[in-house]
């Protein structure tokens, strides 16, 4: 029994199966109907619903379902379990009925669906058996009885065919994804906080080989297919040994840097398209020679490797010679731990780089990725030997979000600002490269817009649209502050939700705190009437034991009771002014009960606000059951 | 006797891949493990292997929790733990990678709670701490110690306040934590 409930209610706590969600209401609805139980399914539509509205509803007892609002956290039932409740012992054609509404709604559902619904339940493997079985069952039965036999049953077999395909592709997936087995045991042994340094790791590994597959794809691939004629009064130095370290000599020439990139359209035997675009502004640009010199040979390519050798030397002595050190001449008992900060500040450091030199230096991304690659064996062998795992817990989803917000915003946009600068400003090289001669590098683009509407007369309006958005600052600074508005508005909404979430924790904690104090005032209640003798008080006392034993066990209220209601208290008034023939009229004892509590709720507010500072129509009946005791 | 290596029917391993989060290479190494623990048996063949069996395994022997595991993943009728392989593949697939979180801390929730009675009272947390920090005196909390761990496990958990920890409020409190975010 408790499983099926636990699978009723895990069954609501996924929010994204609304098909599921809304049959199992109406499964729970119909279950109110055959047990008279209160329980209310209410709508899922965050907006419309007001604060007021939220305070005033109330959560059910015996089940734990809740209304599955996507955007609010989990509210927790409250537990009355420790005042020796009886939970209702349900009978065996109860469940049996439960599992036919389930297998139903399993029924409808997609087959993927259905799937992941299974999965994700708690239950045994054999019970999960039983259920596939009847609704499979169910659905042979169903579809067998309307259907072309052959088409059919060539489609089945196709579907069948298909989806152990997909599964077997999944798990190949799943076995693809990089170094997850060393990523496992990094984790396992050294903690959270090391794994996220990895794994921060693995991400930059990512960012460059997209960004080394869209320059390698558009830039080296086709330049390299068709070289261009090389200047011929520079004489390559041969010394291959320096040439990795220095970046000269033979790579100066070569496809790491982009004075090999030609400025003219390709010519090529089989005319690419790619051709075209070798003049516009997001490919090669031409060299401004010195400050080539500057960036690459002199700087960018020697900055990369240096931060690789400095980080190589990093390792050695920071982590082996001080672990040899300390336990050796400082006899201290456990190794040095492995510092994340100092780490990843390290990685930042060097995808800076790269971004900055990927405008001269297209290439440089495998590079980097080169340097990544090594990186992760060697920190993790480093690892392996000289450190251990951190004393002090370390909270890691927070510090990947902190690690990805450094890099993006002093890293990357930094480096975006100096290209953009460079782009826009500097004059480019008139010797080489693919901007030669022109002003600045959107030339390029300016040009590329002319040039295709002197080929194209429909296009004429394109050079004076390109002109108009690219260089005019308002519609820069109109865009950027659409964006700021944006985000301002999704900080808001997180505000306000961060509210809410408090707000309903504040309702928990009433609602617990209610349902306590109801039940300890109808267990005294129910104690000092029984010691009651007079018989008339007697008739009068069993009255009111009767149907305190109802209150007092909430779920039996409920299950005798026939009004339709939505609070709980209401069937507490309802049965203490109940006499025999009130059970019949419904409607009239409900309406009787309105007034009622309208009348009483009035003359009490005073006292309920002293008590308890709520102001819910539920709480006000709390003194009115007392009073009347 | 030993040396019996069933193998995995066919429809039974696509049902076992539909209903759990392995794969199918994880089932039959699964497949595997249990067959050798079988073997190991002493006594007459039967589909259920004894907690003192599937205990040996070094997955699981060293982790503190490991009877409770095997008493909350057991369909046995004896309530002994023993384990039937669709009670091992049950094991494997709450602990796998692609298992919900909703299952995992369901499955969570079910081991921490010694006495089986549907929440985390003190006693419960108090059993849990002290499987933790281990039992030698050295690494063991103090009662005042014990005392404020639970309180403040309890403020932090317990949303209705009413002194235990339910499975709703459980599963709210390990959603936020980082290990379980990926």
């Amino acid at each position: 029994v408790i499983q099926f409930m636990s699978l009723l209610s895990h069954l609501h706590t996924k929010s994204d199966e609304d098909g599921v969600h809304d049959s199992f209401s109406q499964l729970i609805q119909e279950q109110c109907h055959d047990l008279h139980d209160v329980i209310e399914m209410t709508p899922l539509d965050p907006e419309e619903e007001s604060r007021g509205q939220i305070l005033t509803r109330n959560r059910p007892l015996r089940q734990e379902s809740r209304p599955s609002i996507q955007h609010f956290p989990r509210s927790a039932r409250p537990s009355i379990r420790g005042y020796g409740v009886e939970t209702d012992a349900a009978g065996f054609e109860e469940e049996e009925n439960k599992r036919e509404r389930l297998v139903n709604n399993l029924q409808n559902l997609s087959d993927s669906d259905r799937v992941r619904m299974l999965r994700a339940m708690p239950l045994s493997l054999s019970e999960k058996k039983e259920l596939r079985m009847l609704v499979l069952n169910k659905a042979e039965h169903s579809v067998s009885q309307n259907q072309i036999p052959c088409c059919s049953q060539l489609k089945y077999y196709i579907i069948i065919a298909l989806r152990h395909g997909w599964y077997s592709w999944l798990s190949f997936l799943s076995s693809l994804q990089l170094w997850q087995t060393a990523l496992k045991c990094v984790g396992g042994r050294f903690g959270t906080g090391v794994l996220s340094y990895f794994i921060f790791l693995r991400t930059l590994l990512f960012f460059n080989v997209f960004m080394f597959l869209v320059t390698g794809l558009l830039l080296v691939v086709p330049q390299a297919i068709a070289h261009p004629d090389l200047d011929q009064n520079i004489t390559v130095r041969s010394t291959w040994g320096l040439e990795v370290l220095t970046g000269a000599g033979y790579f100066s020439h070569s496809l790491l840097y982009y004075g090999y990139y030609s400025n003219k359209p390709l010519q090529t035997g089989h005319s690419c398209s790619a051709s075209s675009n070798k003049t516009s502004s997001s490919c090669g640009l031409s060299y401004n020679m010195p400050l080539i010199y500057f960036f690459t040979i002199g700087a960018l390519y020697r900055f990369l490797l240096m931060d690789f050798i400095f980080m190589l030397l990093d390792t050695f002595f920071g982590e082996f010679l001080w672990r040899v050190f300390s336990q050796k001449a400082l006899k201290r008992e456990r190794k040095p731990v492995f510092d994340i900060a100092r780490n990843v500040l390290e990685l930042i450091y060097g995808q800076t780089l790269a971004w900055l030199g990927v405008l001269f230096s297209p290439l440089l991304p495998a590079v980097q990725i080169i340097k990544l690659l090594f990186l992760f064996y060697m920190k993790k062998v480093s690892l392996k030997m000289n450190c251990q795992a951190s004393g002090k817990p370390w909270r890691a989803c927070q510090m990947t979000t902190i690690f990805i917000t450094l890099l993006c915003f002093p890293a990357f946009l930094g480096a975006a600002v100096c290209v953009t600068y460079t782009m826009w400003t500097i004059k480019p090289s008139a010797s080489c490269g693919p901007f030669q001669g022109l002003k600045n590098m959107f030339q390029a683009g300016k040009r590329w817009f002319q040039e295709l509407a002197a080929a194209n007369p429909d296009l004429h309006w394109l050079p004076s649209a390109h002109a108009y958005l690219v260089e005019n600052p308002l519609f820069l600074f109109l865009s950027a502050g659409i964006f700021l508005i944006v985000i301002y508005f999704h900080s808001q909404v997180v505000d306000g939700q961060r509210k809410i979430i408090e707000l309903l924790q504040e309702q928990i904690e009433n609602e617990g705190e209610d349902k306590k104090f109801l039940i300890t005032r109808l267990q005294h209640i129910h104690e000092r009437k029984r010691r009651v003798t007079p018989r008339r008080v007697k008739e009068a006392s069993e009255v009111h034991t009767h149907t305190l034993t109802h209150a007092y066990t909430y779920t039996h209220i409920h299950t005798h009771s026939h009004t339709h209601t939505h609070s709980l208290i209401y069937t507490h008034t309802h049965t203490h002014t109940l006499t025999h023939t009130h059970t019949h009229t419904h409607t009239h004892t409900h309406t009787h009960l309105h007034t009622h509590i309208h009348a009483h709720t009035h003359a009490h507010t005073h006292t309920h606000t002293h008590t308890r500072a709520l102001t819910r129509a539920h709480t006000l009946t709390h003194s009115h059951t007392h009073s009347l005791m | 006797m030993g040396g019996t290596s069933s193998k995995l029917p066919k429809d039974l391993l696509s049902e076992y891949q539909e209903l759990t989060f392995l794969t199918k290479q994880e089932i039959l190494m699964a497949h595997k493990i249990f067959s050798e623990l079988q073997d190991r048996e002493n006594g007459p063949y039967s589909s259920r292997v004894s907690m003192e069996k599937v205990l040996t395994l070094p997955e699981l022997k060293s982790n503190p929790f490991r009877k409770r595991i095997c008493h909350v993943f057991s369909t046995s009728d004896m309530k002994d733990g023993s384990l039937s392989f669709e009670d091992f593949l049950d094991l494997l697939s709450a602990f796998s990678d692609s298992a919900t979180l909703e299952i995992k801390s369901h499955y969570a929730f079910r081991i921490f709670d010694f006495d089986d009675d549907g929440t985390l009272d003190a006693r419960d947390l108090e059993k849990l701490v002290n499987s933790l920090t281990g039992e030698t005196d050295d690494t063991r909390l103090t009662a005042e110690e014990m005392r404020q761990l639970i309180s403040n496990i309890l403020e932090e958990s317990d949303i209705d306040k009413d002194g235990t920890v339910n499975l709703s409020e459980f599963q709210h409190v390990i959603s936020r934590s980082p290990d379980f975010v990926r």
